[in-house]
């Protein structure tokens, strides 16, 4: 689409000339330069959001012709999902990035005059490398010139492929947009410290950066964590966070913008850990560019479950990672030793010790984890590439949890720049009180050492913490962000451990129809039925509760897609996962034939069914293999439409595949037979109703993986007060500046 | 404060040789079939898909054969069930070790022809 293409290549022009000017400006000091490094800006941006109105009205009005709407969305897509079909694929993420950068530009210009120059030239820069990515991968491409073999020039194709059925979820609309909303955040810190390392300002650019800073480390938690409730409640493998290298990508950023955050804390409050927070602020934008490299290049194709997108990208995103890299490396060596702070000098049990302890304990996570997920690159270098399964995270988490709990527990009591050893005493009670909690803990079944340990020390965390939130609440004192979220961590440590080590997990064959005691509950299997989106429902009664998974064929992934059903009390979650469902079998099951011609109406045991043309999917196929689908009307003896079957039929080299499809009666399925073209008829095989459902064949069984999770709640309300507590943070830093009210 | 170095440096070095032992211990190799028949830990193989497999209820186990690009076969056995998109694999990565003739899978990722490569191999 020439419109589109157009402003992609405008933005990139409107970019380079705010770059240049901004510079110029940094150097001159023309106020007309920096009125026309705004203006480009805001002409940029412009572009940017009238592209992405212009995606969204191409996905929301099934603009076909272009390959993007084709491949993630469909006519029969609700319109939520329509909306999250935007982020879908990689360039509407690359769009997105555009997005919030505008955004966080306007910001940069409205609150930091100071800054803004250099700032500003670096946002840009950044912005213009990813619309030469989004040139090279455009939205708006039409479909006959991405793949010109199998989409004829200049016709519209009737319907889109869909969106993959696991991102057609709650979570997803909103998960994808907020973790990208931190991803992208992280250039304005990029941009920060390289102004700060040009301008040999390494004092006052802390306080500017901190709401920054505050921001990516709430944006891109908050992303994982409902990436972490998507995963619980979608994919229905029973855990939230499996150390998959897509989840640790996100999670290594967001690890070094937590060290930041104690970084500045201590620059804020005793002048130290310059060069410590500039570094910081480097790193947490490079592994950002290093999250996207991974996750959108070829390289971790074996090593995940998550499937990834094309290797064309990897010369740009190598590029992209490489040019800011080499950047950030050279401004940093050359300026950094100008750079000195105050020394830490003071005593061991001091805040600032304590702090500066917790952000290296968050560091090293944040370095170990890097390392794992990079090991297929690592390994590769010296030999065949190799991984490291997830037991290599869990054996690290453990002395992790265990220090960063004491920290958390401890560096409250102690005073800034003072040895306050003697203040401990002050904790006794806490102690005591974790010690009952933890014998509590031994007698409900707790009995692994190290756990009990992290428990026991989690506890203290929160006793401590909730105290200081409480006293200070009582005083009218509201900054007490940072005890929240600590008082979050360590509800989360309790609740990963009770809800993901102490949980019981069963197989279980459930007859249909028959009630079974699994795990102390009363479950039913009530039968498999079709749903008017396509994900067939799964009837389960819990407890006596009516309750649903989900367990349906999905043509977008040519497999079967499962979702949980979750039945959540106070203590624990009881979470059914289907596996499989087996019929009874049938050694010969019958069908019917019959013969149905194109627009011709042909009656059929009580139905009627009309032929009314063929559906080709052949861009998600090789050269030479056929996908073809034939659209076929069901109506009642009253001419009422009941539901419209697409039976199918894949041809690849010599070997045919049937899709069936299935008759209202939920059971009888279509297979596609035989076409013939010229004589425009169809041969259906349809079969036959399953009438002998107490036959010796045996009944239909659900095999579901059962299992309890104790205590997950804990977790949720652990992240609630994690992200609380960023947010209250960020709104008292808000409160306290007198400029920029709304 | 020297105590404070030496604290922090022994943290340091400690979580370094953690970090290393915990590396070594869960790093899994990928190797060809021929290998790992004759290794003894845990490791990573890949191969393309040569039946439809089949799920022993009784046992909850599920078993299929896999060949690799030297074209040696594999018997592999996964404890669970058919994974989900396993009829539509090209290939599946299997994690786990060989023992008493068969491959003992802990883990499997089977891979699908993904959409967009085709369509790149088309332009």
């Amino acid at each position: 689409m020439i419109i589109g293409i157009s402003a992609t290549a405008l933005t990139l022009v409107a970019l380079f000339i705010s770059i240049a000017a901004y510079f110029l400006y940094d150097r001159r000091n023309d106020p007309e330069l920096l009125l026309l490094a705004r203006i480009s800006f805001y002409t940029a941006s412009g572009l940017v959001f009238s592209m992405a109105v212009l995606l969204m009205w191409g996905l929301l009005t099934h603009q076909f012709q272009w390959a993007y709407v084709l491949n993630y969305s469909s006519k029969k897509l609700p319109l939520f999902y329509l909306i999250s079909a935007f982020w879908a694929g990689q360039e509407g993420t690359f769009l997105l990035w555009l997005v919030f950068g505008s955004i966080y530009g306007f910001f940069i210009i409205r609150n930091r005059k100071d800054q803004e120059p250099l700032a500003m030239a670096f946002m840009g820069l950044v912005q213009a490398f990813v619309v030469i990515i989004l040139i090279k991968k455009n939205p708006f491409e039409y479909i006959w010139n991405v793949n010109p073999a199998l989409f004829p020039k200049g016709v519209i194709p009737l319907d889109g492929s869909g969106l993959n059925p696991l991102l057609q979820d709650p979570w997803m609309v909103i998960h994808p947009p907020i973790l990208f909303a931190g991803y992208s955040s992280t250039m304005i810190l990029f941009a920060f410290a390289m102004t700060a390392l040009i301008k040999r300002n390494y004092d006052n650019w802390i306080k500017a950066v901190y709401p920054y800073a505050l921001f990516s480390a709430l944006m891109l938690g908050a992303g994982i964590i409902l990436g972490a409730y998507w995963s619980y409640t979608t994919l229905g493998w029973g855990g939230y966070w499996g150390w998959d290298p897509v989840e640790n990508s996100s999670l290594i950023p967001w690890l070094t913008s937590l060290a930041l955050m104690h970084g500045i804390i201590i620059q804020k409050k005793q002048g130290g850990l310059k060069k410590t927070n500039i570094f910081l602020t480097l790193l947490t934008f490079i592994l950002v560019l290093y999250a996207s490299f991974l996750t959108r290049s070829g390289v971790l194709t074996d090593f995940s479950v998550h499937s990834f997108g094309s290797s064309e990208l990897n010369f740009y995103l190598i590029g992209f990672m490489g040019l800011f890299f080499t950047v950030s490396a050279v401004a940093f060596l050359f300026r950094i030793k100008e750079a000195k702070g105050e020394k830490i000098q003071t005593a061991l049990f001091s805040r600032e010790s304590f702090i500066l302890f917790g952000l290296l304990i968050v560091l090293a996570l944040a370095i170990l984890t890097f390392v794992g997920t990079s090991s297929p690159i690592i390994t590769g270098i010296f030999g065949t590439a190799s991984n490291v399964s997830s037991e290599y995270y869990n054996l690290l988490i453990r002395p992790v949890a265990i220090l960063m709990a004491i920290l958390i527990a401890l560096a409250p009591v102690f005073r800034w720049k003072r040895d306050s050893l003697g203040r401990l005493n002050k904790l006794i009670i806490h102690a005591v009180v974790s010690l009952v909690a933890g014998v509590l803990f031994f007698f409900l079944g707790m009995k692994d050492a190290i756990y009990l340990g992290i428990s026991i020390l989690a506890v203290f965390a929160i006793l401590v913490n909730g105290q200081i939130i409480y006293l200070m609440l009582k005083h009218k004192k509201y900054n007490f962000g940072g005890y929240l979220t600590h008082v979050g961590i360590g509800l989360m440590m309790i609740g990963i451990i009770t809800s993901s080590v102490y949980d019981q997990s069963v197989k279980a064959f459930l007859p249909l129809g028959e009630q079974k005691e699994v795990l102390g509950y009363q479950m039913i299997y009530g039968g498999k039925f079709p749903a008017p989106d396509g994900k067939d429902k799964v009837a389960l009664r819990i407890n006596g509760k009516k309750m649903f998974a989900k367990f349906f064929w999905s043509d977008y992934s040519r497999a079967f897609m499962v979702a949980p059903a979750v039945k959540n009390s106070l203590l624990r979650d009881f979470y059914v996962s289907p596996i499989q469902i087996k019929r009874p079998n049938n050694n010969q099951p019958l069908s019917d034939e019959i013969v149905v011609r194109k627009n011709k109406k042909t009656a059929f045991r009580n139905l009627v069914l009309e032929f009314t043309g063929y559906e080709f999917n052949n861009h998600q196929m090789e050269a030479g293999d056929v996908h073809v689908a034939a659209v076929i009307k069901i109506l009642d003896q009253n001419g009422k439409l009941l539901k419209t079957i697409k039976p199918a039929l894949t041809v690849k080299g010599n070997k045919r595949v049937a899709n069936p499809a299935v008759l209202p009666d939920g059971q009888s399925k279509v297979f596609l037979k035989m076409m013939n073209v010229e004589k425009g008829s169809l041969t259906l095989a349809v079969t036959k109703k399953n009438t002998a459902k107490n036959s010796s064949a045996g009944k239909e069984l659900l095999i579901a993986e059962l299992s309890i999770k104790p205590l997950i709640n804990v977790l949720w309300l652990g992240t609630i007060l994690l992200v609380a507590g960023f947010l209250l943070t960020l709104f008292q830093i808000r409160k306290k500046k007198p400029v920029s009210a709304s | 404060m020297r105590i404070k170095y030496i604290i922090g440096g022994l943290i340091i070095v400690s979580f370094t040789i953690w970090a290393a032992i915990s590396f070594k211990t869960s790093l899994t190799p990928y190797v060809s079939i021929a290998k790992a028949k004759t290794s003894n830990g845990v490791v990573q193989v890949k191969g393309e898909r040569i039946d439809d497999g089949n799920f022993d209820m009784a046992r909850n186990v599920f078993t299929f054969h896999i060949k690799d690009e030297n074209g040696d076969q594999v018997e592999v056995i996964y404890d669970g069930p058919k994974p989900g998109n396993f009829d539509q694999a090209s290939y599946v990565v299997c994690v786990g070790r060989y023992q008493g003739g068969v491959f003992h899978a802990k883990e499997l990722l089977v891979k699908c022809p993904s959409k967009y490569q085709q369509q790149e191999k088309n332009i």
